[in-house]
């Protein structure tokens, strides 16, 4: 009788004693970490998942796009309507409305993806590849083809430097980034940016007191990308980008590719306005 | 260990605890110290590799040439000035003995292309420069299984940005009717002794190998070879093309030194500027 009623508590005991490392194992499992305990981003993350220009069948701005039954006709055009019909837009200060819209109008010739020039950061978005290593995190791009923008790369310091104070640091499109680890959050910081580059199509511009941070965090095969924009000199408050999901290539070998360098006469070809 | 024993017997005879202690002190302490000095000449990784990781964007050997060198004759801005700089670079350039040999039906197309280099050189029009032209490397990180080489551009030629990802895990080049001719090819590391040697194919046939009209074909294969000696790291390229050449080109090596400052980073590549070209109004190519 006792045996009985103790039964249950010990199993439960036993099960309370052994459900956090079984769980840790798993999360260790999905979690691949390097030696000193960080989550380990190192790979060729260069498989978009959910969230590229397509749209879930689903979605109600599908019947917006007369051509999303897997054909690529009216691609650029449908892309350029997902974009618009994207709530989540950078806040300006009601001074500069007129110049954003002029630029987006002007798109094709105003933004400078368009002439060659970088996306810089934040428009990069997440990278291609991640090597890392204990005091510095390697990010490597693959531009898209039709941008040409070239193989791009930045350096994260995760030494525990601070930041070059921001009169110091001559303005650049990629900026200065160091990074820390937010619990198992990689947080990249970065300042020093020049006001060329842009936040995204649809004419968002940005100041050179632009401040980005991007936050990374993998979740088993996947890692999430996602920047904020702080640039109280232009927005009325800071923009917190759309996430962005990369899938890990499996195939260990698998190497990015290289990108088609940039040809600038392109330009003086376009006869519309359209920009995508 | 029959020295140690007869050195041991006799600090013995003394009675000296404390000598004794010295001594051994000593013993243990001097091979620690010529080892501590090794390794400062030149660190290894775990792996027992020599370790290349770091930022290597000193140059040891610019296009400068010692004030000995007969040819400073010719110079006339050597002392230090800036004027004419690109021109003597030129001279420089053209008096160099080390020359790729190509086949005689090649040699009236280099010579075109060479004296038409400002519009026919790939990187006046803002190409990327490609390998072996882009030599060696601004900064390497080395992990136990690839080498990612970061390079910054001279401003001037604003090929922007540029990396390679180089795997070391013991692969075999993809056959090269299955590559894309790319500007970078298909490179795969592996050591010889402390010499890592870099083997590349795929290419396209638009870079060149250097300025002056160094065209190749598709079936280049470069072989590049590094090593490290201290804080320099030389670099060295051989060009094999049988479809262009008479004979491999061993070009002329390359040494940087490493950057002292742990937390120097590299300074981002100005983007190039493609229209510059139609302002350009003499054959100056330089």
């Amino acid at each position: 009788m006792k045996r009985d009623i103790l039964f249950p508590f010990a199993a439960a005991a036993v099960l309370t004693l052994l459900l956090p490392s079984m769980v840790a194992a798993q999360q260790k499992a999905s979690m691949p970490r390097t030696s000193s305990g960080h989550p380990d981003l190192n790979g060729l993350w260069n498989g978009n998942t959910v969230n590229g220009p397509h749209l879930a069948s689903e979605d109600p701005r599908v019947t917006n796009l007369p051509s999303r039954d897997g054909s690529l006709v009216n691609y650029e055009r449908d892309g350029a309507l997902i974009r618009r019909s994207d709530t989540n837009r950078p806040l300006y200060k009601p001074e500069y409305w007129e110049k954003v819209q002029q630029l987006d109008q002007n798109g094709n010739e105003a933004d400078p993806s368009y002439g060659c020039m970088l996306a810089g950061v934040p428009r990069m978005g997440p990278p291609d590849k991640i090597v890392q290593t204990e005091k510095e995190i390697i990010f490597l791009y693959v531009s898209p083809a039709a941008r040409g923008w070239g193989d791009q790369y930045r350096v994260i310091p995760m030494d525990g430097r601070k930041h070059t104070p921001l009169q110091d640091l001559d303005g650049t499109w990629k900026g200065e980034s160091i990074g820390h680890w937010d619990g198992d959050a990689l947080v990249v910081d970065t300042i020093g940016f020049n006001d060329t580059s842009w936040l995204d199509y649809g004419g968002y511009f940005h100041s050179e007191n632009m401040h980005v941070i991007e936050r990374f965090r993998r979740d088993g095969d996947t890692l999430t990308w996602q920047a904020t924009v702080e640039d109280p000199d232009v927005l009325l408050k800071p923009w917190v980008m759309n996430p962005r999901v990369q899938r890990l290539n499996p195939d260990p070998k698998a190497m990015p590719m290289e990108t088609l360098p940039c040809v600038e006469r392109d330009l003086s070809h376009l006869v519309t306005k359209e920009h995508h | 260990m029959t020295r140690l024993r007869s050195l041991r017997s006799g600090i013995f005879l003394t009675s000296s605890a404390a000598a004794i202690l010295g001594i051994a002190l000593l013993w243990t302490a001097i091979p620690a110290l010529s080892q501590g000095k090794a390794a400062s000449q030149t660190p290894r990784t775990a792996d027992g590799h020599p370790d290349f990781t770091g930022l290597w964007n000193g140059a040891v050997n610019p296009v400068f040439i010692k004030s000995d060198d007969p040819l400073t004759s010719n110079l006339a801005s050597r002392d230090g000035s800036l004027l004419n700089f690109e021109r003597d670079f030129t001279l420089v350039r053209r008096a160099d003995q080390n020359k790729p040999l190509y086949k005689p039906q090649f040699w009236e197309k280099i010579q075109q292309l060479d004296q038409n280099g400002n519009k026919e050189d790939p990187s006046y029009g803002c190409m990327p420069g490609g390998v072996p032209r882009m030599g060696p490397p601004a900064k390497i990180i080395q992990t136990a299984k690839e080498f990612v080489f970061l390079y910054v551009s001279p401003p001037a030629q604003g090929w922007g940005d540029q990396y390679r990802d180089i795997p070391a895990d013991g692969r075999k080049h993809t056959p090269l009717q299955d590559l894309d001719g790319t500007w970078k090819g298909e490179s795969i590391a592996h050591w010889e002794g402390d010499t890592l040697v870099i083997d590349t194919i795929g290419f396209n046939d638009t870079s060149w190998l250097e300025i002056n009209g160094y065209f190749h074909s598709e079936n280049m294969h470069v072989i590049e070879r590094m090593h490290r000696d201290g804080n320099m790291l030389t670099w060295q390229a051989t060009v094999e093309d049988p479809d262009v050449l008479i004979k491999p080109w061993t070009m002329n090596p390359r040494t940087v030194i490493l950057n002292p400052d742990p937390q120097a980073e590299l300074a981002e590549s100005l983007p190039c500027v493609e229209h510059d070209l139609s302002h350009l109004v003499g054959k100056d190519h330089h």
